[in-house]
């Protein structure tokens, strides 16, 4: 296993699991660095939209700036794109994914935490099926049951091929979709995470064995480098789940297309 | 009963190398097809920005989408690569 | 033979190893807490007014653009009509310029025609001055010539003559000058 003699890479357990800070006995309650994160990622938007929301008058400055910001990104890249004009009552949704996730995201490069709480599949999963119950809900209340029947008998499909396009829309609109879309986000910020650790215990091995310090200039910057693009793949990763997330509440709002 | 042991330790040494050649394969495989297609798309949609740049945000929306569509294979490589070292 | 793989297992049991793919229970619940306490805030409290107030902002800009559109839709009718009394100046002005030529044309002609006719006629008066003092030259001349050739006559033939029937002689001579 070891090829490098001194490189010992820690089990993964070590490496994603968290012991309890609070409630150690619960099996649902347990809270641990994970919950504290997703509690970060409740509280700072929180912290940033009540101090945003004191400011007034025509110039925004200071947390307004940020909070009108992200609101204004996550209307015009996301929610313009993914949905269309009928937008509005599904902002809310899309800003908090957006923030939720990046700050869950973030945490990968952050000192003391070290670690994305999307990395665990919990909080993915969780936002998936929300993302999912809420675009059946919106498809629904839209069109009624008819929803079901323009996603599993698409329109201009020949009788015959509904044998084999329905059983397929079936499992990858309501059964897959929930799935890929918490994976996509969950592998991509673990790969992430063990990319980081990869470098991270490499760095300390040939750091401790002096001798290898060419082989450091090499590693190092790596490390280096790598944090500096799981930055961007934490803004990218929450970009795209969010929208994602309105791309399929804009299919189930305008199920025709 | 050490010997005993012993044969246990070799036999679980055996499977995680199995284990973790098959990860590996698991992987790499999966990682090909992806690779392509990712490739292809962004070069396709620096083309479609250079050619109008003015819909280059679209573009790039888009583009960011397929990308997550066509990863999301690469990224059921991965699990499958931890299922198969670390289960 | 002892089963291998059963052995493998059992070690493996011991250790009992995390599945890093299975979601934990209690990350579950926390993340759905969190994230529908957030939802919750961010759809009836903390959006609204952001929502409200960028909207204030837009409609304030837009109603700003359409007051400075209508001030430049202004501005250029006011431009459009100050330079619609420019052209109509300009054009009196060229009117009353070309009458003015016209009539100063008029009146040169009148002077030139006057002063033509003016100094038509001192030339005709002049004309007529010279041509009676030649004919009184003349008939003064015809005397003085007839007299002093019927002297010289009388001289050379040493008798008077007729002045009379010489005179057709002498007018002869001098029409032949």
């Amino acid at each position: 296993m070891n090829l490098l003699g001194a490189v010992k890479f820690p089990p993964i357990e070590n490496v994603i699991e968290w012991p309890a800070w609070l409630f150690e006995d619960s099996t649902y309650f347990a809270f641990n660095k994970i919950a504290f994160i997703h509690f970060l990622g409740l509280m700072i938007p929180v912290a940033i939209f009540v101090l945003g929301a004191r400011g007034s008058g025509l110039v925004p400055r200071g947390f307004r700036t940020v909070s009108e910001g992200i609101v204004n990104f996550v209307d015009t890249q996301i929610a313009i794109p993914g949905i269309g004009q009928d937008r509005k009552p599904y902002l809310p949704l899309l800003v908090s994914f957006f923030l939720f996730i990046f700050i869950g995201n973030i945490t990968e490069v952050i000192p003391f935490f070290q670690m994305p709480a999307n990395a665990r599949m919990a909080g993915p999963l969780v936002l998936a099926i929300i993302a999912w119950g809420m675009f059946i809900a919106v498809g629904v209340r839209q069109n009624g049951l008819a929803y079901f029947k323009e996603v599993l008998f698409p329109p201009g499909v020949p009788k015959a091929l509904y044998v084999l396009v329905t059983p397929i829309e079936l499992l990858s609109t309501f059964f897959v979709r929930p799935f890929s879309h918490a994976v996509r986000l969950f592998a991509n910020m673990l790969a992430g995470h063990i990319l980081l650790i990869t470098f991270g215990v490499l760095c300390i091995s040939v750091w401790s064995a002096s001798g290898l310090i060419l082989i450091q200039l090499g590693t190092f910057p790596g490390l280096v480098a790598f944090t500096a693009f799981e930055v961007g793949v934490s803004l990218i990763q929450a970009f795209v789940f969010t929208i994602l997330a309105a791309v399929y509440i804009g299919g189930a709002l305008h199920p025709a297309h | 009963m050490s010997v005993l042991a012993q044969i246990a330790q070799e036999a679980s040494d055996l499977q995680n190398i199995e284990a973790a050649g098959g990860a590996g394969m698991a992987y790499g495989l999966a990682a090909i097809g992806p690779g392509i297609g990712i490739g292809y798309l962004v070069g396709q949609a620096v083309q479609a920005m250079a050619r109008q740049p003015e819909s280059a945000g679209q573009v790039q929306t888009t583009m960011f989408l397929g990308i997550a569509f066509t990863e999301a294979l690469a990224l059921i490589g991965f699990v499958v690569f931890i299922l198969l070292k670390f289960v | 033979m002892i089963n291998l793989w059963a052995l493998a297992a059992e070690a493996e049991e011991a250790g009992d190893p995390p599945n890093p793919v299975i979601p934990t229970e209690n990350e579950i619940v926390w993340a759905a807490i969190f994230f529908i306490l957030l939802w919750a805030l961010m759809k009836y409290v903390l959006l609204p007014p952001i929502m409200k107030a960028m909207e204030n902002r837009s409609s304030t800009i837009q109603s700003g653009k359409d007051a400075a559109d209508a001030a430049t839709a202004a501005l250029g009718s006011a431009r459009r009509s100050h330079e619609a009394t420019l052209a109509e100046a300009r054009a009196d002005a060229s009117t009353i310029l070309a009458g003015a030529r016209a009539a100063a044309d008029e009146r040169r002609a009148v002077l030139q025609a006057e002063a033509d006719t003016e100094i038509a006629e001192m030339r005709r008066s002049a004309q007529a001055e010279i041509d009676q003092a030649r004919a009184d030259a003349l008939t003064g001349m015809r005397g003085d010539v007839s007299s002093l050739a019927v002297g010289a006559a009388e001289i050379v033939l040493g008798r008077s003559v007729d002045a009379g029937s010489q005179q057709s002689v002498i007018d002869q001579a001098l029409a032949a000058d």
